[in-house]
This record gives C-alpha cells, structure tokens and sequence, in this order.
C-alpha cells in the first residue's frame, strides 16, 4: 500500500531551504524591528489612566477572536474577513505542521491524520484566495466608499494573493509528478495537477516548475513577513492589542487630563497619551467611523480615519526623526478638523478594533486649549463660561429668571430633599429649553413628586468646559458642584438633559463610588406613567412622529426604550423609527461645544438630520435633550420648514396631553 | 515753546464773571457738532454761576477761514482763534503747549471740551500740566448750594453715575459726554463776529500724523461702526442684501448679518452679529428680517436704538427693539433709502441756495 | 526692548449692576462679584507680547496699582506669559486716577521702558486718565485710542489710532512713549484654567513706592465722591406721527393700511402699508438725528 503521506521537501535543495529560513527569520526580524520600534515610540506618550489588568486583556483579546467583535455588523465585510483570516491561519498551520515534520523527531504527518490535513488545507487556501477574491472586488469593482484604492492597499492584497496562488501551483505541481490516488483530498492541487498533466508538461518541466514555485512561494512569503507591519497591515497584531486593552469606562465619559506643571504641549508623542498612539497602530484603515461621522456627512473638513492615521504617522516620523526635531501631530492635523467633531461616539461604536477615536480628538483640543490657540467664539464661550458660570454668556443673575412666576420649591439647607430637579443651563436660560423646564415642572407637580430646584445655587457641570478641551475648568465647576450636592446631602437629581445626565454619572466620580443617583427625565417620565401617576387624555390629533435619539443618553449611556416607551404612552401618536436610530442614531450637531462655535462646512449636521426624520413622513420630531431641541428647530428655520415640522421634548408632549 | 501775541488786554483771573473757555473740536478744518452741544451746555453754566463764555478754535491758517465760517451762525461769543500750520491735525504736544500758553493769558475758570477721541487725549494732561482740576465724560453740571459745582460723570459703562462736588473758585476741566446735550441753534440775529488772534510758534517732533483713514462702513470691522444694518432670514438670498447695502449706504452705516443669513452663504462670516459672531453697540441697529433668538440678540442687545423690521408681529426681536415696523422689508427698504436720499438731497439745495 | 504694561482687575461692568446704598461700593445685582482684567488692560498686554515676538529679545513687565486681593489681572498676566509682574501697593488713604498715575510714573521714572502699554479706559472707572497723566508726569509723548500697530522699529511706533464716528489716522511716535489702546486692538488669546491656576502658585513681588502727591503735576481730584444709580433722562419720545397729512391718510385707507398700534409703553410697533411704515421710519431716525 502507498504510504498516504508525502515526501517533505521533495526537491527542494539545501540552498533553497537555507534560502527560506534565513529569509523567513530575516523576515520576522524586521517585523520585530519595525514593530518594536513603534512600541518605543508608544512608551514615549503619556499616561493614559488605563488600569492594565492582565486577565481582563486577554478576556477581551479572546472573546474578540471568538465572536469577532463588531466585524458581523457588516455581512459582507464579516465573511471576507473571516475567509482571510482563517485561511491564512490553516494555510499557516499547514506550513508548520510540514516544518514539525520535516525538523522535529516527531512523526504524525501520514496516513488519516494527514488526509484530513491535507482537505482542511486545501479549503483553507481556497478560502482565503476567495476571502481576497471579495476584497479585491468591494474595494476595485464596487467601490465602496469609505475603502480606497491606494497603490499600497493594491500591491499588498496583491502579495496575498499570490502566495495562495503559488501555494496551490506549488502543490499542483507536486502532486503532478507522481500523482498518488489519495491526493485527491487534496482536491484544489489534485485539479491542478490534472490539468498540468492534461496540458502535456513533461516530468522534468514540472520538477522545474515545482522548484521555481517553490522559491517564489518562499520569496513571497518572505516579503509578507516583512511587511506585515507597513501601513494598516500592523492592525493583525497591534489591533489585538487595542481590543485587548479596551477602556471600561462608560463612553460617555472622557479621560481625565493630568499635565505636569511644566509641560507646553506642542501636539508631540510626549504629549499624546501611549494608549492613543498604540491605538493609532491598530487602525485598520477600514473608514467605518468616517462613514457614520456627522461632521463628514456635513460636508466639513473632519475625517475621523484620517486623525488616527494621521497619529499614526507621528509615530513613524518620530520613529524615524532626525535628532534635534519633534514631530508634531498638527503639522498635518489641522485645527479646523478638530473642532468639527460633535463627540456624538458613533465611530467608536463602530470601530472594529475599539479604537477611541472621539478621545484623540478632544485630547488634542486639550492641547490647543492649553496654549490657547482656540478661535474667538470658542474663547468667548469658556470666558463666559468661567465669568459667568454658563456657557451662553447670560448674567448669572438671570439664572432663575425664567422660573419667576412659577414659584419653584427651593432648597432650604438643613432639609434633605427626595429629588433635586436639575435644569441646566439650556433650560435656565435658551427659550426653547426653558419651555421644558416649565413643562418638567407642570408634570412633576401633577404627578406629585416631591422635588426641589437649586435656583441660583446651581452652575454648569462642566461638559461643555471638558468637550472644549479646558480641563482645569470642567474641574472646577465639578468641585464646587460636588460641594453643593455634599453641602445639601443630595443624593438623587433628575435632569432633563442628557449632558447634564452624562457628565453627573459618570464623570463626577472618576472610578470612586458614585455619590449620588442621577436620572434622566425620560426615565422618571416612563416610570411615572407605567405608575399610573399621570394619566393621558386623547387629545392630538393622529400625528406621525419619529424620536430622535440623543447622542448623550442613547448611545453613550444605552437609554434607549425610556423615551420611547413616554412617546408610545401618547394617545393618538404614531410613532416611526429613522434608518438611523439607537445606537446608530444621527447626532444633531449640538455636541461637543458646537452649540458655541463658529459653523462651517457645506451643510449644517442638524438639517442632515432633519431630512432624515422628515423623509419618515414625521411632521413631529420628539426630542429628550435641549440641544437636539433647539438644534433641530434652527434646522428648520434654516430649512423653511418651521410650519411643516415641529420639534418637541418628551416632556412638553407629555405636558400637553396630561391630564390635569 | 511758544509765544503768544494778542491784541486786545486780558481778563484778570479771579474776576467777578467767571470765564468758561469752550474748546472747539476740529478736524481738518471741520467743526464737529459736539462744539455746538458744548456751547449750549456753558450758556446754561454761565447763566448759572453768572459767568461768561469765550470759544477757542485751534487750526491751520489753510482751514480757519472755513472754520470760523462755519462756527460763525451760532456764535455769540469772543473766539480765540489760534493758527499754525501743526495745529491742522491734532497731536497731544501742539494743542498742549498752545493751550497752555493760552490758558495763562485768558485765566477761565472753567474749560470745557468734547468728552471725543482728543478731548479724552488732552484733557486730562492740560489739567496736570495747568494744576487745575480734571471732571472726565460728565454728563450734568449743576450749580449747587454754597458756592458749590455738582457734577456728574458716568463710570461703568454708563450704568452708574458719580457725583462730586466743586468748590467755585477752583479752576476747572470738564470733558462732556457728547450726544446728551441739545447743541445750540443759529443765531435769529447775527451780530459782528468778535475774533480775538493768537499766533503761536508751534513745533512738534515727537508725533506726527501721517494721514487720516476716513471711515469707511463697507470695510470697517463692524464692531466699530456707529451705525449697523442687519440682514436675516427674511432677507430670502443673496441678492436680497442689496436692499439692505442701500440702506445701509443711504445710513452711512456697516452692513450686519444673523448667523442664518451667513450659514446660508448669503454673506460673508466677517458680518455675522450674534453669540458666535461679533457683539456690536452702535448707536443705531436696524434689524431685517431678523426674528431675534436669543443668540443674535446677545450680540446686539447693548446696542443705542434698536429698529426692527420683520413680517412676523410676534418674532422676538420687537421685544428688545425701540421701533418696530411689521412689513415687508423688500417694500419698505427701498422707500425708506428713497426718502433718505431725498432729503438729503432737498437739505443740500438748501444750503447751496442759501449762498453760504 | 523693554515694554511696560499696566494692568487693573476691574468688576464686570457688563452685567447687571447695583450701588450699595450705605457704601456706595459698586457690585453686581443677585450674584457673587465677578472681576476680571480690564478688557482694554488685556488689548494692551496681547500687543505688548506681539512686539516681543517680533522682538525676540525684549522683556514685556507688567504692572498694577492695587492691594493685595484684587491682584488678579497681575496673575492673569503671568498666566499669559509676561515676563515679570508686579505688583505696586497704594497708601490706604489715596485713591484716584491721578494717584494711580503717580505711583505707575514714579515706578517707571528711572527704568528706561521703550514703550508704556496701557488700556484706554477702566470698565469700572472710565476716566481714560491713568495712561496720559503718566505721560505727563515722565515728560514722554502720548498716543491714545490706538486701535493697531503697524510697525515698532528703530525708535519709533506707527499706529492707527482711532477718531470719533469710525474715523482713524496714521500717525507716527518716538519712542520712549505712552499708548492707550483700545479693546480692538488686539484678539485676546485664550488662557486655560490649568495656566491659571498654575500661575495662581507663584509669588507676586510687591513694591511699596513712598510718594508725596503734592509735589507732583497732577490734576486735582474730588476727595470724594459719590455712585449712584443712573436716572432715566426722558429726552422728548418719538411717537408715531397720528396726524398725517390728507394726501397720506387717503392712502392708507386706500390701501386698507390698519391704524398703528402700541404694544409697550417704551417702544412702538407699527403695522401699515409700505409707504407708511416707511415715513414712520424715515420720521423716527430723524428725530433721533440719525439723518
């Protein structure tokens, strides 16, 4: 009986094997090299307030192998990806379980064993050739978008194909010489070598063949090595990194910001913490957040793929500086960009490699703030923030201006009250959210919950300080904040915005305990009337209204149904979801300070938005946060629609069909 | 630094009638209007504390003629007219040493300038330099019980007023805020204009004007134009702005937008009033068919006389305006500009057939 | 080079105001005193920074004439990246501009500074005269109200000072001399929290000047004075002219014009045909001699 195994090394001579392992080991050494050398240069960042746990990492790196993370979020994507990261992992197994054989005293490569191998191997390949069959066709043939067609991108998927195809000749060519029976599991080869024989080629010719495949293979290969660490090709290792050490902080919640007392941060590596450089490596440059990015879809300069790249590419020039010169991330990252960004968080959601995209952003806002290179709205913003303790530059005097005739219950030190309403500055002082203030008030008194408002005793939180890059500002305000709630024993607030909402929960208590309970009003609205606690009259008329999930409540803090469920609680409404909504949701535009600042750009984020909901048929749009509110209805006066659409919160629904 | 001639003997200082020296401001030969209100606030003084006045009117021998020509159908009183050929701009060096020799001659009591650009530049240094006391941007002088001069000047922007009082007897400068008194008219009767001529060797070497930049509202940063006219939403598109140029051109005032207007394109960012624009308070902002959110407002708020015109009875901007006018802005702009020009027109024939 | 930069921490006079009535002290309506540096103050300083860009080797020195706790804008002066500030501390019983001017020109009488930097007015004050009194006290020439520097070069200072109704001029001064500028004069640049506060942890030297004012040239000034709240000055209010000649009435009625209604006691809102709403206007901005 043949022996159902094969020769290893069949014809391949001393030299060509010293060729491969020399080349192979050369190859590796330079991967080392380059990658060691980025890692270096990641050392060089600051730190990052990243509890590294050993255990948790490989949880994540595990887990992400296994269920592959957020990839299924694209099917297309998704299957080629698997293809080509399977197969090259079995066709790799394969490699070495040949070199085991060949090297090692053990023997296993024969008989059952080896004819499974040999299948297994053979599907591999053939997945992977057509993992990059897709490749080639979304990124040539399609075109999508978000995926360019660099030379770069070309010569490398190019690479990759030819060592599968090599791979298969090479054991075509192989099988064709002797041709055993058994061989047949190895169906891609055993066709190949049909066909080689079939097209008349001699014995010798074939053993040539097989030899100079064989080379090219190895070269190839070799190669591959090499360059698995150019350009996004470092996301095969580093990306396991960036999953690995992925932050367990809430999403909404930013980083703090310690600088030493001497630093001038000039946008260096030494100023970018080490997490954000390593997390710039991972980048796979797959534009996933770009392609949900509000400020791109505006048509503004921001791209958040060509941040990350762009730190990226500060580690490679200080990687290879000339002594005397720092790379700075804003020779090529300009300051238009980072203003553009709304911190709405839709890239991370959809980063694969969980890449804190919004966070360089801000951080390097961080650094302009500190040296003070910000335009004059944005200084005027946290002048008036600092002065007069809101960021729309009112009097503070007039802070409990608009609550005058409603004559509020307010905090008396000394009695502990069951909740503090907190308005925010939007409801305080910007008209359109003071409307919701005032309807807030009305439910809460209806439904008699017993509430006080801190009057003029309450500031701003400091979100808009902290997503405008001043950090030592937001700080201020949390500390006298946090003051005023100890000074008081506050220990439960409800807000009706989700900055509010966001910054109270997870940003007031950096990894402590948190000291107090903070809801958002859709929360406490959808309980009281699952309670009972208000009742509904049918009085709209039947309306189609779409809700429009806040950035600050939905996606960063996961509240989704709470509002919902008050819209569906009104009687007559019927309610219709945007293609993007929950997590996906469209960001307003009002984020990330941009209520302030200078708009620029060809469209306005907030009429993106407005289309969309209008294209639902919606002549209503309910809203759960002030800035949604008031971005919105701008967007409809820009738009002409004032008369078509209306924009209002949950809680003036509510108010108006309340019955009282 | 320079020698005084004159004609006609002094008045001693410490006389029974006080003297209340007005300061004419004067640029390239034109008298400016916050003479005028000088003069009618020093008759009301003099009247008071039975003083006299006397006007004093620094130029160069090529504008004086104009000048005192135009000075001349208001006047009452003796002017001191002094001529040199540095005195045709202003400069701190020539006006002080003039005036200083000057204020030695005639000895007033009281002086009296324009609280403008120069007179807040001269004044308090002609006080140091004569030791007399210094009343900066004062709004009211009254003559108050014993011997007393109650004055009263604006701090704080305006938003509160200081009082103090002054002995009689001590010599005085006061700068006047301008535009609060009512400037004198014409005299129903002129008499004989009675010029009293200072030469005076005047040499400056430390400043030097080198020219004037007249204002021009079309370049100006709108933060320091006195007059602004401001387009939004209703002005419908870009060339809707041509309504509000003429206007504004008809007004000699700059040209605003709302931040609507300039997210639309309509026009240029440099022009957007508002939060994240430009914070502006001229003396006159007239409002297009801007609704006024709180943004804009904010921008606009502190502005003298605020003038609305918007079809919307109920848009917020008439809550803060002085004047509002519900219509349509591309019907009444262009009369509005129509009438402007008209009588500015009628008011030139006017003085061009007046022969003067 | 060497600039000098006077500095002041003044009450924000920009929101609402009240005067104590038993003190007369200034301060704000329902809420804590907000200070900041004077905005003119701050123009002053970011030009007297700019020339030291250009001028790499010159010292930019900053001075205030306050006590101890309202030395904020000299810490703000640091936090922006003065070279040095100081701070000088009055006698307790003098007060006035004539007085600040006196301890600033003494400070500087001996120094050498090739320029003194300072704000045209005090949001609080509003005098203007700190900056020509110390001119005149050190003999230097002067320029107020200057809205921009063109050029600091070989002694001399070409800048666009600003005249009344939007009006400038170009004009030219030897150095060593004094400047007011204006607000205008210079986009302030923005000073993060941390720079504050870090700056809040280094020592301000004090320098205690023995003066006697009665030896100097010097206007005279009230011993005291009094702050009160504004009085409205009713100056004629313009109504909508209701009697309109013939040949207008018949128009309007022709037209279906409705009769001008009066929404507040302070302001007037009209509503008509074109024509007339276009007199009212015309009538309105004469009478307040816009035209």
């Amino acid at each position: 009986m043949e022996q159902i195994t094969r020769e290893i090394e069949w014809n391949v001579t001393l030299w060509m094997q010293v060729f491969l392992y020399v080349g192979a080991f050369a190859g590796v050494l330079i991967a080392g090299w380059r990658l060691s050398r980025r890692y270096h240069v990641w050392k060089l960042g600051r730190s990052a307030n990243v509890q590294v746990s050993i255990p948790r990492s490989l949880a994540n790196a595990i887990a992400w192998i296994l269920n592959r993370g957020k990839m299924p979020r694209d099917g297309f994507a998704s299957l080629m990806h698997l293809l080509i990261l399977w197969g090259f992992i079995i066709l790799f197994i394969g490699t070495t379980l040949v070199f085991l054989e060949r090297q090692t005293p053990l023997h296993f490569f024969y008989g059952p064993f080896y004819l499974v191998a040999s299948a297994v191997i053979d599907l591999g390949g053939l997945g992977f050739l057509i993992g990059l069959g897709m490749a080639v066709y979304r990124r040539y043939v399609q075109r999508q978008p978000r995926l360019k067609a660099s030379a770069w991108v070309g010569t490398l998927l190019g690479l990759m194909i030819a060592i599968g195809v090599t791979g298969f000749l090479l054991e075509g060519f192989r099988i064709s010489v002797t041709m055993p029976g058994f061989e047949k599991v190895s169906f891609v080869g055993y066709g190949l070598a049909l066909m080689f024989r079939a097209g008349g080629l001699a014995t010798e010719e074939l053993t040539r063949l097989h030899r100079a495949d064989w080379l090219l293979h190895a070269a190839l290969s070799i190669a591959f090595f090499g360059l698995a660490t150019v350009y996004f090709f470092r996301h095969i290792i580093v990306s396991v990194l960036s999953v690995a050490l992925r932050p367990t902080r809430a999403r909404g919640a930013l980083r703090p910001y310690e600088l030493s007392p001497e630093s001038n941060p000039s946008g260096s590596v030494f100023d970018m913490t080490w997490k954000d450089l390593l997390d710039a490596d991972a980048c796979t440059a797959c534009g996933r957040c770009t392609s949900v990015c509000p400020a791109t879809a505006a048509g503004k300069t921001l791209d958040p793929r060509g941040v990350v790249l762009k730190l990226s590419d500060l580690v490679s020039r200080h990687a290879s500086r000339r002594d005397g010169t720092t790379p700075s991330a804003f020779d090529t990252i300009t300051e238009r960009e980072l203003w553009d960004c709304t911190t709405c968080g839709a890239c991370v959601y959809e980063c694969p490699v969980d890449i804190e995209v919004f966070d360089k952003i801000i951080d390097l806002r961080r650094q302009l703030v500190d040296v003070g290179n910000i335009s004059p709205a944005a200084r005027g913003c946290l002048e008036g923030l600092e002065h007069r303790q809101n960021p729309w530059d009112y009097p503070p005097a007039q802070r409990a201006t608009w609550s005058e005739t409603l004559k509020l219950p307010g905090i008396v030190l000394g009695k502990k009250p069951e909740w503090i309403y907190w308005i925010g500055c939007a409801g305080a002082f910007e008209p359109s959210a003071q409307s919701i203030s005032r309807a807030m008030v009305e439910i809460l008194r209806q439904a008699k919950v017993d509430f006080v408002v801190l009057g003029s005793e309450e500031r701003c939180t400091g979100d808009p300080a902290r997503r405008m890059g001043d950090e030592g500002l937001f700080q201020r305000f949390r500390n006298k904040n946090l003051e005023t709630f100890r000074r008081h024993g506050i220990h439960k607030i409800v807000t009706h915005c989700p900055h509010c909402f966001n910054t109270f929960k997870n940003e007031y208590r950096d990894g402590g305990e948190p000291e107090f309970e903070v809801i958002h009003h859709s929360q406490l609205l959808s309980h009281l009337i699952s309670e009972g606690k208000i009742r509904l009259t049918g009085s709209t008329a039947d309306k189609q209204v779409t809700f429009h999930d806040p950035c600050y409540l939905g996606r960063h803090n996961g509240e989704f149904t709470a509002p919902r469920t008050v819209v569906d609680s009104l009687p007559g409404m019927k309610r219709v979801e945007m293609p993007r909504s929950r997590e996906k949701s469209f960001c307003c535009g009002g984020g990330g300070g941009q209520m302030w600042l200078e708009s620029r750009g060809q469209q306005r984020v907030e009429n993106v938005r407005l289309s969309e909901a209008r294209q639902t048929g919606a002549s209503l749009v309910a809203t759960a946060c002030p800035f949604c509110k008031v971005m919105l209805e701008t967007a409809s006066v820009t738009a002409g629609q004032q008369d078509q659409v209306k924009i209002k919160d949950i809680s003036e629904l509510l108010s108006e069909t309340m019955e009282r | 630094m320079s020698a005084i001639a004159s004609s006609i003997s002094d008045t001693g200082f410490g006389s029974d009638m006080p003297l209340i020296l007005v300061l004419a401001e004067c640029y390239w030969g034109q008298v400016q209007k916050v003479t005028l209100e000088l003069l009618g606030d020093a008759r009301k003084l003099a009247a008071a504390i039975k003083g006299r006045v006397e006007v004093a009117l620094l130029t160069s021998p090529l504008h004086s003629d104009g000048a005192v020509h135009e000075l001349r159908p208001y006047l009452q009183e003796r002017l001191h007219l002094v001529e040199a050929p540095l005195l045709e701009n202003y400069t701190t060096d020539t006006h002080l040493c003039v005036l200083e020799a000057l204020l030695n001659r005639v000895r007033p009591r009281i002086v009296m300038l324009g609280a403008t650009a120069n007179g807040r530049d001269l004044g308090p240094r002609l006080a140091a330099r004569m030791g007399m006391g210094y009343a900066p941007h004062c709004l009211l002088i009254r003559s108050g019980t014993a011997g007393r001069l109650d004055i009263t000047r604006i701090s704080h922007g305006g938003r509160v007023h200081v009082q103090s009082a002054w002995l009689m007897e001590t010599p005085l400068i006061i700068t006047m805020k301008p535009g609060v008194a009512d400037a004198v008219s014409t005299n129903r009767s002129p008499g004989e204009l009675n010029v009293e001529r200072h030469s005076a060797d005047v040499r400056s070497e430390r400043v030097r004007v080198i020219e004037p930049i007249p204002a021009d509202p079309k370049t100006q940063d709108i933060r320091e134009a006195e007059r602004v006219v401001s387009g939004g939403r209703g002005v419908g598109g870009p060339e809707g702005f041509a309504v509000i140029r003429e206007l504004a051109d008809a007004l000699h005032a700059a040209v605003g937008a709302s931040r609507v207007a300039v997210d639309l394109g309509w026009i240029e960012y440099a022009r957007q009033v508002g939060q994240t624009g430009k914070a502006v308070a001229p003396q006159l902002y007239v409002a297009v068919g801007i609704s006024g959110a709180s943004h804009h407002l904010m921008g606009m708020r502190s502005s003298e006389k605020i003038v609305a015109v918007n079809t919307d009875r109920q848009a917020p901007i008439f809550a803060v305006s002085h004047f509002g006018v519900v219509g349509d802005l591309h019907k009444v702009l262009p009369r509005l500009s129509n009438r402007i020009r008209q009588h500015k027109a009628q008011a030139k024939d006017v003085t061009e057939s007046a022969g003067v | 080079m060497k600039l000098a930069v006077c500095v002041k921490e003044v009450l924000d006079s920009r929101l609402p105001l009240q005067v104590v009535p038993q003190t007369g002290e200034v301060t704000h309506l329902a809420s804590a005193r907000v200070t900041l540096i004077n905005p003119s103050d701050r123009a002053a300083l970011e030009v007297a920074l700019m020339l030291k860009d250009q001028n790499p080797d010159s010292r930019v020195e900053v001075f205030s004439v306050c006590a101890a706790g309202e030395d904020n804008a000299l810490y703000f002066a640091l936090a922006r990246g003065a070279d040095s500030v100081e701070r000088l501390a009055p006698d307790r019983h003098l007060a006035g501009p004539p007085y600040t001017a006196l301890l600033l020109a003494s400070r500087f009488a001996n120094e050498k500074f090739d320029l003194i930097c300072c704000g045209d007015e005090t949001l609080d004050n509003s005098s203007a005269m700190v900056g020509p009194l110390i001119a005149e006290l050190l003999d230097y020439p002067q320029l107020t109200g200057v809205t921009k520097v063109r050029e600091c070069s070989c002694g001399k200072l070409l800048a666009e000072r600003s005249l009344d109704r939007g009006h400038r001029e170009l004009i030219e001064m030897e150095l060593p001399g004094v400047v007011t500028f204006k607000i205008e004069a210079a986009e302030p640049r923005y000073v993060s929290v941390r720079r504050l506060e870090q700056a809040r942890r280094r020592e301000i030297a004090v320098r205690q000047l023995d003066i006697v004012p009665s030896k100097s040239r010097l206007p005279r000034w009230p011993d005291a004075e009094k702050k009160v709240p504004p009085r409205a000055r009713v100056k004629r209010k313009f109504t909508p002219d209701s009697n309109l000649p013939p040949a207008e009435r018949v128009k309007m009625i022709m037209a279906g014009g409705v009769a001008p209604q009066q929404s507040s006691q302070n302001s007037a809102i009209l509503e008509g045909d074109s024509e007339y709403l276009s007199e009212q206007l015309f009538r309105f901005l004469r009478h307040h001699e816009f035209i």
